[in-house]
């Protein structure tokens, strides 16, 4: 490459660069000088990233390439070409420390190993970007659920084309209103099973049943199999139903008895005096009569 | 004047019949939507024409005039109504707000603007600049309806317009309010609103069945308040403030059910243990209120505070 076109291509980066942060962000006061990855890339690194990136990106960024980033907040789809031609992965580094406008910085709250790989990850969707080591492939293991009612032992058995998968993380949710609740993470043992045996009481429905959701912590590896069980084994909701209270102070329905009672006592002997004197004076007047 | 009694009786009467048939007409009409596979109203519609078929309240096809039909929602507005002062069985709705992540981004409060059809000015939820002391560190507070269970707002009402629910939730119903903010004065938490002028957009929600789960129309010379977006509730989705948020500040979830769910990272933990590990608590408890929002306290932040540049109190303007 000639001199020549070198400064070319520079100065078309350049530009594209100045329009393109001009256009979406409050500019970034990039250093001239950017930190060093301390390790080469690798998928084993990239893996670790993309947990990173779940945790503290993915509200606001979404998938990467997906497009379901929140373009209201100018959170950038960090997937599109035109970020990752930007965008180093030591630069990915310096942004997610420093933060800008609507983006926090994640200086302390994220350890600079873990934002490395965060970068790593974010840099993965880059096809021009080295990655080393072997990719993890994907093995679409079974899970199956066994269930001990009387210990509450719940056992999830891990095969790989029917052989034990030994060292795999299973995940024990339960479903609630908004969301999954994280109740255990299991590993499975040389058998090839993950047991958790459930000690705390969890509130269940009025018949004390609760749905509980066993799946795999590490999807990429193991696919997306999941087991969706309902379990007798949460405490049975005592609803108390607040608006059935009796208050002072409460609407017509819920006023106190006895404040309702000498109210009716007062009003009806109020009104009985007055009928006893009319009943009276047309009495008298018929005596006169 | 017998004359031109009896024309505004003629006038009140056709008023009234008229009524009666929209009325009777909706009904028609949201009996043809849920049975929709039985109604031939759709060739109408190809062809353009005037009249169109639906299927009355007694099963008979009936023909109508196409400008008389308008859509409604799945609910008519008495059946809103009635649900909404029932409330969700079972539940018992919480918030908790991490003061330590919330850095002023007001998403919460323009997503819940939008939901409510409010002014830029009206809050249902508002983000505060707070500081305990001098010599602390200011910090900011998102402050929605604390929806207590012992509500003060609610016992002062004259005409029961403002009420409790069973999971609850404390509402106010747009139609009932006759505007006297007895419950304004008595909320120890401002948590309440008056519509002093015409809502927002007023012309574009003129036909909008009332929601009293989104106190939506917005109407003039009312009380409006935070309702926990109980409409979204019903279908199992977060607030909108807690869905907005783009900084985790945001729990919510069920109580009875002891999970509440982040609004951001949409991750669920045990509302109890959330609590008791992070030093909660709720505003003004010496009053006996109850409130269903928690707060935990604004320690180790993930920001620095800054307000118009500066990182102080300095600026005591009130300006939004």
């Amino acid at each position: 490459m000639t001199y020549f076109n070198k400064i070319k291509i520079a100065s078309l980066v350049f530009i594209l660069l100045t329009i393109y942060s001009a256009n979406t962000y409050a500019q970034w006061n990039v250093p001239s000088e950017l930190k060093k990855a301390p390790a080469e890339a690798s998928y084993e690194l990239v893996k670790k990233g993309k947990v990173v990136y779940k945790n503290n990106c993915a509200s606001c960024h979404g998938t990467p390439g997906q497009g379901d980033n929140l373009a209201a907040i100018n959170a950038t789809d960090l997937g599109s070409k035109a970020f990752q031609k930007n965008n180093s992965d030591e630069l990915v580094f310096w942004k997610v420390g420093e933060g800008n406008g609507g983006m926090p910085s994640f200086k302390e709250s994220i350890s600079d190993e873990d934002k490395w790989n965060l970068s790593f990850y974010i840099k993965s969707f880059d096809d021009k970007f080295i990655i080393s080591g072997e990719k993890i492939k994907a093995v679409e293991a079974n899970l199956e659920l066994t269930i001990d009612d009387k210990t509450k032992t719940l056992n999830a058995k891990i095969t790989v084309n029917e052989e034990a998968k030994e060292d795999v993380e299973v995940q024990f949710y339960i479903k609630r209103t908004f969301g999954n609740m994280l109740i255990a993470t299991a590993t499975s043992d040389n058998n090839g099973i993950a047991s958790y045996i459930m000690t705390k009481e969890y509130p269940g429905d009025k018949e004390g049943n609760f749905e509980l959701l066993v799946k795999f912590k590490d999807t990429d590896s193991f696919g997306k199999k999941e087991i969706n069980k309902t379990l007798k084994w949460g405490t049975e909701l005592q609803f108390e139903n607040i608006t059935d209270k009796r208050e002072t102070w409460g609407a017509n329905d819920r006023v106190p008895l006895w404040i309702l009672l000498s109210y009716l006592i007062v009003v009806l002997s109020v009104w009985s005096v007055i009928l006893y004197v009319v009943v009276q004076l047309i009495r008298l007047k018929n005596v006169g009569k | 004047m017998n004359e031109k009694n009896e024309n505004q009786k003629k006038k009140e009467f056709k008023i009234s019949r008229r009524d009666f048939l929209k009325k009777g007409l909706m009904a028609g009409v949201g009996v043809a939507l849920t049975g929709s596979g039985i109604v031939s109203a759709f060739d109408a519609f190809a062809q353009g024409g005037e009249k169109i078929k639906v299927l009355g309240p007694d099963g008979n096809v009936m023909s109508v005039d196409k400008s008389h039909l308008k859509e409604i929602g799945l609910k008519t507005e008495e059946e809103m109504q009635e649900s909404g002062r029932e409330g969700i069985d079972g539940k018992r709705f919480v918030m908790v707000i991490d003061l330590s992540k919330c850095r002023n981004a007001r998403k919460c409060m323009s997503a819940c603007q939008h939901a409510h059809q409010l002014k830029p000015e009206q809050h249902h939820i508002n983000v505060l600049r707070m500081d305990r002391a001098g010599d602390t560190s200011p910090f900011f507070m998102p402050k929605p309806c604390q929806h207590c269970e012992n509500p003060s707002c609610t016992k002062v009402c004259p005409v029961d317009a403002t009420f409790k629910r069973k999971d609850g939730i404390v509402l106010i119903d747009n139609e009932r309010c006759i505007g006297c903010r007895f419950c304004i004065a008595a909320c120890p938490y401002s948590a309440r609103i008056f519509n002093w002028a015409d809502p927002k957009d007023k012309e574009k929600y003129e036909d909008v069945e009332y929601n009293i789960e989104l106190n939506v129309p917005q109407k003039k010379g009312t009380v409006s308040k935070c309702v926990f977006s109980a409409n979204r509730l019903r279908e199992g989705k977060l607030p909108y403030c807690a869905s907005a948020c783009p900084n985790g500040v945001y729990w919510f979830g069920d109580a009875n059910e002891d999970a509440v769910t982040n609004g951001t990272t949409k991750e669920t933990v045990s509302f109890s243990n959330l609590l008791k590990n992070n030093a909660a608590y709720t505003l003004l408890p010496e009053l006996g209120t109850k409130p269903s929002v928690y707060y935990l306290p604004e320690k180790d932040r993930l920001f620095p505070f800054e307000y118009k540049g500066q990182s102080d109190m300095e600026d005591n303007s009130h300006s939004v």
